[in-house]
């Protein structure tokens, strides 16, 4: 019963040593982990990202339908533009050609000359004209100037003349002006100018005739070729049954390189088309039977206005980087390292648990209470550690003290057995001798119940077990002591010395040579030191490690580790007790103590 | 540790950012606007200010920058070498040119197409030629056309020609296309050939010269701008417009008033408009790395004689609009 009870306390005593000290199944916790502050680094960065690439996106997407609008209105403005120029162009020179026609009308002489003079007075004062021909109705050049040299015309066939229709002009009414295609002039010596011949029909005493113009066709595209639709684009001119009046790119559709699909402008006035990014622009010429064409790209329009966008998304973007960067320190600053000592702080009372210290100087509100509360639970953990230790050594004080008030009932029984033998012998003066140091052991054995006694108490005590043994082992052994008188007053663990003097008896004693036992207790460096030596037979190695790791001497009485862990119990693992043993030569037992005097005040927490 | 990773992540991120504002500035900015350098064997002629109003005409299409070159003597190879090594100093996106020599210049585009600059040949080509995309009269084609007029004429023809004597193929393409297609008509004899690289000047006096050795001459064909004005000029000078049919080539005013007035009775009319303007638009596709299916585009030749010149479809390529 007793011993389990001890081996409990003893493997009681070595878990709260693996309490105060560690750790022996320290996890090996770096499983993959993740650091909070690259998770979120990373997610900044992703939002940023997908933030700048959705945006776009929707920029995109939305501006595509407001750039193809705005390139419907600015094509629409130009197309309007140039439809309206041209038609104040042409209605100008109508104008000009019903004038010219006029002032010819006006000539009331008859005099050719006097016509001639109109017609060179007003082509002088025409920068665009090529020509100005007065025909007879069947077509017979009357009167003219031309922009060739000596104003000097070519004499050719009506029919070959590209500019008079007699058929065509026989059916204007008397204030229409008819507009040709574009052609050339075939009549100026070595030029061969494109023109558009604007023909109005007159009267001369009676006789229809035709005043027509000849306009430089390039000066009259000077108001469409001027006008660029985006930078792309481009405008021509179409007549009302879908012919081609002017296109820039004539040539290319003439050898089929290109092909204006001019179908869909089969009776379309005025419109807008948007197909793909092409908008495709219709506008009526006043006065005229033209329409103004114009083709765009939107796409033109949409890069540079999607650049100005991109510009704006760019610059979200750095914000948003910048910004995500002062986050990252401000995360760092604040959160990252604080929690990094506390982490440390944390490890650290893995590792030892007096070690924590509460961690200071945390500015985030839940860190510092994480901080607080774990310091909290810190300082709890190391009180109930102590407590349990306490109450650990409480305990086992409380068992040696049971231990040691035991009466070792072998060692009881052969005394009385040798008292009643000399009773029986009628020794009374040995019986006195041997029931007086009986009585002596006990009553220092029990001592009040103190567990502390005077070095004399505890030499008197080992005295009266020597007597009482020496009349079972008579003549064995003898033994010397050799008490330093300073060291009277001092005090010790009481029963400290007996078990030595068993341990001595045991094992030292040989049948055949006396043994001596020394005991010598003196002061050494500031302790208290107590000798046991003897002669005898010595111990092998295996008894020796089992002195020392056996709390019970055999079946009976206290054993030396008991001593020195009571010891150590009391006043620490500086002191306690240590034996050397040569074989043959004898054993020799040390134990240390402090100085320590009735009614000082030993702490009983080391 | 960790600052390390923080660190590397931050730059990772700044790397990311930079990526996309690259690409994305990339995306908007197409790269900016190619330049295109248009060097031609010489600048004096239609033939040559039509390819000009084409080009520019693609210009806009394409939203090019071309700039145009030539030298004035159409025989300066050597200028016209400079001026290809210029533009390639220049960093030009791509070169449209019409090479004066066939053997010489070819140097010039090797260097050119060395340093990554794509070449788009008009009209007159290089012995290099594999690797170019050629856009131009098929000259043998023209010649052969020219003999087939030649052939409209019945009875036996006297033909002398007068052809342009330069280093580009294709004046002897074009006499040799035409010499093919009369060869086996025993009818056709040619009687004299003059090469010459004269002005029209040098060609009038050439051609009278030849005019007044040969007894008989029924007809007379040359190959060139140059020399068809010049062949016109001895023509009329020497009042033969009747007696002697000349075939000539392309739209020089002088050569029209001489096609009107009798002296020349049929031009081959090439299309330097449609030249000019599929230079450009074939150097844009080499740029924008567009396949082209046929690297050898033969810009058709029209017939003009006094009889069509002025159709309305004739009129359109004989007469070009220059501003």
């Amino acid at each position: 019963m007793i011993k389990s009870r001890l081996r409990r306390t003893i493997s009681s005593h070595a878990e709260s040593n693996i309490g105060s000290t560690v750790s022996g199944d320290k996890k090996p916790h770096k499983r993959k982990t993740i650091s909070l502050a690259t998770v979120f680094v990373s997610l900044i960065i992703v939002s940023i990202i997908l933030s700048v690439l959705i945006s776009s996106v929707i920029y995109s997407a939305q501006y595509h339908d407001a750039i193809n609008l705005t390139a419907k209105i600015s094509s629409e403005q130009i197309v309007t533009q140039v439809s309206s120029n041209v038609g104040k162009d042409v209605s100008e020179i109508k104008s000009r050609i019903t004038k010219i026609r006029d002032k010819m009308s006006e000539v009331t002489t008859g005099d050719s000359d006097d016509y001639q003079d109109v017609i060179s007075k007003y082509f002088e004062l025409m920068v665009d004209a090529e020509a100005l021909i007065t025909y007879s109705d069947t077509g017979t050049v009357i009167y003219h100037e031309a922009s060739a040299e000596n104003g000097s015309l070519t004499q050719i066939d009506s029919s070959e003349n590209l500019s008079f229709d007699n058929k065509l002009f026989s059916s204007l009414d008397d204030d229409e002006v008819h507009i040709s295609m574009p052609h050339v002039q075939n009549m100026l010596k070595e030029k061969y100018p494109w023109v558009m011949t604007f023909t109005i029909p007159y009267w001369l005493n009676g006789v229809r005739m035709y005043l027509s113009l000849e306009i430089s066709l390039i000066s009259m595209l000077d108001a469409i070729d001027g006008v660029g639709v985006g930078e792309q684009g481009y405008i021509f001119l179409i007549d009302e049954s879908n012919k081609i009046v002017y296109h820039p790119k004539q040539t290319m559709i003439n050898i089929g390189l290109l092909n204006e699909d001019l179908i869909q402008f089969e009776g379309v006035s005025d419109n807008v088309y948007l197909i793909g990014d092409k908008v495709t622009v219709v506008k009526k010429v006043k006065n005229t039977s033209w329409r103004v064409v114009g083709v765009s790209s939107a796409g033109n329009l949409a890069k540079e206005q999607a650049f100005s966008i991109m510009l704006g998304i760019i610059i979200m973007a750095s914000v948003g980087l910048l910004i995500s960067i002062i986050a990252i320190m401000l995360y760092r600053r604040l959160m990252h390292r604080p929690m990094n000592l506390l982490i440390k702080a944390m490890d650290e009372f893995e590792l030892d648990i007096n070690s924590y210290e509460q961690q200071g100087d945390i500015s985030v509100r839940e860190l510092d209470r994480l901080s607080e509360s774990f310091g909290q639970l810190a300082s709890k953990i190391q009180g109930l550690v102590k407590q349990v230790f306490d109450e650990e050594n409480e305990l086992r004080r409380t068992e040696y003290k049971a231990l040691q008030s035991q009466i070792n009932p072998h060692f009881l029984y052969n005394t009385l057995d040798s008292i009643l033998w000399m009773a029986e012998k009628k020794k009374t003066d040995d019986v006195v001798t041997m029931v007086s140091a009986l009585a002596k052991l006990f009553r220092i054995s029990i001592s009040r119940g103190e567990e502390f006694i005077t070095i004399s108490e505890e030499v008197e005590h080992a005295k009266s077990y020597l007597k009482i043994q020496s009349y079972r082992y008579k003549d064995m052994f003898t033994f010397n002591l050799n008490i330093d008188e300073e060291v009277k007053d001092l005090i010790c663990n009481k029963i400290t010395l007996q078990p030595i003097i068993e341990n001595c008896l045991i094992h030292g004693m040989s049948p055949v040579d006396v043994m001596t036992i020394d005991i010598d207790i003196h002061i050494k460096d500031d302790k208290l030191c107590i000798d046991v030596a003897d002669d005898g037979v010595g111990m092998t190695d295996k008894q020796l490690i089992s002195l020392v790791s056996c709390e019970q001497n055999g079946n009976n009485g206290i054993g030396i580790a008991n001593v020195s862990n009571r010891i150590k119990i009391y006043f620490g693992e500086e002191y306690g007790v240590t034996v050397q043993s040569v074989q043959d030569e004898g054993t020799t037992v040390h134990i240390l103590l402090p100085i320590k005097r009735k009614g000082d005040n030993i702490d009983e927490d080391k | 540790m960790r600052i390390n990773k923080i660190s590397i992540s931050l730059m990772v991120a700044i790397l990311a950012m930079s990526s996309l504002i690259v690409f994305l500035v990339g995306c908007v900015n197409t790269e900016g606007k190619y330049v295109v350098s248009f060097i031609m064997k010489s600048s004096a002629s239609t033939f040559w200010k039509t390819t000009v109003v084409g080009a520019n005409i693609a210009a806009a299409e394409y939203n090019i920058d071309v700039t145009f070159n030539a030298p004035i003597d159409e025989s300066d190879y050597e200028l016209q070498n400079e001026m290809i090594i210029d533009a390639v100093d220049a960093n030009v996106s791509a070169i449209c040119l019409s090479a004066i020599d066939y053997d010489k210049t070819a140097e010039a585009v090797e260097y050119a197409l060395n340093n990554g600059i794509k070449v788009v040949m008009l009209d007159s080509y290089v012995s290099e030629r594999d690797k170019l995309i050629e856009i131009g009269t098929d000259n043998y084609k023209a010649g052969v056309k020219v003999g087939e007029q030649l052939l409209m004429r019945q009875g036996d023809v006297d033909v002398a020609i007068v052809n342009f004597y330069s280093m580009s193929s294709n004046a002897k393409d074009r006499e040799q296309g035409f010499r093919d297609a009369v060869a086996d008509h025993d009818r056709i004899n040619i009687v004299d050939s003059i090469s010459s690289a004269a002005e029209s000047e040098g060609i009038n006096s050439l051609t009278k010269e030849l005019i007044n050795k040969t007894t008989v001459l029924d007809a007379i064909v040359t190959f060139n701008e140059i020399t068809t004005v010049g062949v016109g000029m001895a023509i009329r000078d020497l009042g033969k417009s009747d007696d002697i049919y000349v075939i000539g080539f392309d739209n020089n005013v002088k050569s029209i008033g001489d096609l009107e007035h009798g002296y020349i009775d049929t031009l081959i009319v090439q299309n330097p408009c449609a030249m000019g303007y599929l230079a450009i638009k074939n150097a844009y596709n080499e740029l924008e790395h567009i396949k082209v299916k046929d690297r050898t585009i033969d810009t058709k030749t029209i017939v003009a004689n006094r009889a069509n010149m002025f159709d309305p479809e004739v009129q359109k390529l004989l007469f070009p609009i220059i501003k």
